[in-house]
């Protein structure tokens, strides 16, 4: 098994639920998003952010403005969630809690047979 | 251009990006995104390389592949959607074909110089059932009765046999010729 590919299709299912979680709490810009999300150990690339920022926003799960910031010379687009955005966040949630708990609880198993 | 090779390749890559870009809507505002995620990047680290700068993005054909593909969705959602709504329509054709086809057999049994396939001097003519009677030349006679009954039968057959795939066709094929 390739375990970089399988990684990569990990890190890719949960990319969707980390850029939606940290518009949870704060409205972001692109490159703020980013951080967020790398900071927190994901690995995430521009070129992945700005299509996903894309898709949610023509899905209608995200909603855009533009704003003029004191600390930058140029106007940053932001992302909120929409009330759309955040009923999917929630089921989200919902559903990586339980699939971790499952996972997590098969693991512990497998250790203990061992 | 500027001096700053940085400036110079952001401009080059954003530029090759809107052409790969063109046609869609929003592609401005792409770009316009983009613009300010570079400068927010320049203001942070102002001795970043060009390499690093681009690390995070494909070359600009791959990048606009990602925006195109997700522009395409929503047509290819009402695309479905307008297919599921035509379904019911291509199949109200099919059987009234079959219907067409059926009565034309009882028909011709009933008024045969009414019905049928004629052809004279002037041209040809296919009649369910004609007000008058017709003059000319009737091409099947009452073969036509075997003929429809056959042929109305293995619509119904065929579309009871779930190949509405092949017979959704034919009603746009009509329409079209």
């Amino acid at each position: 098994m390739d375990i970089e590919n399988w990684q990569s299709q990990l890190r890719k299912g949960s990319v969707e639920l980390a850029v939606l979680s940290v518009l949870e709490s704060k409205s972001r810009y692109g490159l703020d998003i980013l951080e967020s999300i790398q900071a927190s150990g994901l690995d995430l690339s521009e070129g992945t952010l700005y299509p996903l920022l894309h898709r949610l926003s023509k899905e209608n799960k995200l909603a855009a403005e533009w704003s003029n910031d004191k600390d930058a010379s140029h106007p940053r687009k932001y992302y909120k969630l929409t009330k759309e955005g955040k009923t999917l966040l929630k089921t989200m949630k919902q559903s990586w809690l339980e699939h971790a708990r499952t996972m997590t609880s098969l693991l512990r198993v497998d250790d203990y047979v061992r | 251009m500027s001096d700053d090779p940085r400036l110079t390749a952001i401009e080059t890559y954003l530029e090759q990006l809107s052409q790969q870009l063109k046609g869609l809507a929003d592609c401005h505002e792409i770009i316009h995104e983009l613009k300010s995620h570079f400068d927010d990047r320049l203001g942070r680290e102002p001795y970043l390389v060009t390499e690093d700068l681009f690390k995070g993005f494909a070359a600009p054909e791959v990048f606009a592949r990602a925006f195109l593909d997700t522009a395409n969705e929503p047509a290819r959602v009402s695309s479905s959607r307008l297919k599921v709504l035509m379904q019911p329509l291509r199949l109200a054709s099919v059987y009234l074909l079959i219907f067409l086809t059926l009565s034309s057999a009882v028909l011709k049994l009933i008024f045969p110089q009414r019905v049928g396939l004629w052809f004279n001097q002037d041209s040809v003519s296919v009649y369910l059932l004609s007000v008058s009677r017709l003059e000319g030349h009737d091409v099947f006679g009452y073969w036509l009765v075997p003929v429809s009954l056959i042929v109305g039968l293995g619509l119904y057959w065929l579309t009871r046999q779930n190949s509405m795939q092949k017979l959704e066709s034919l009603p746009s094929y009509f329409t079209s010729s």
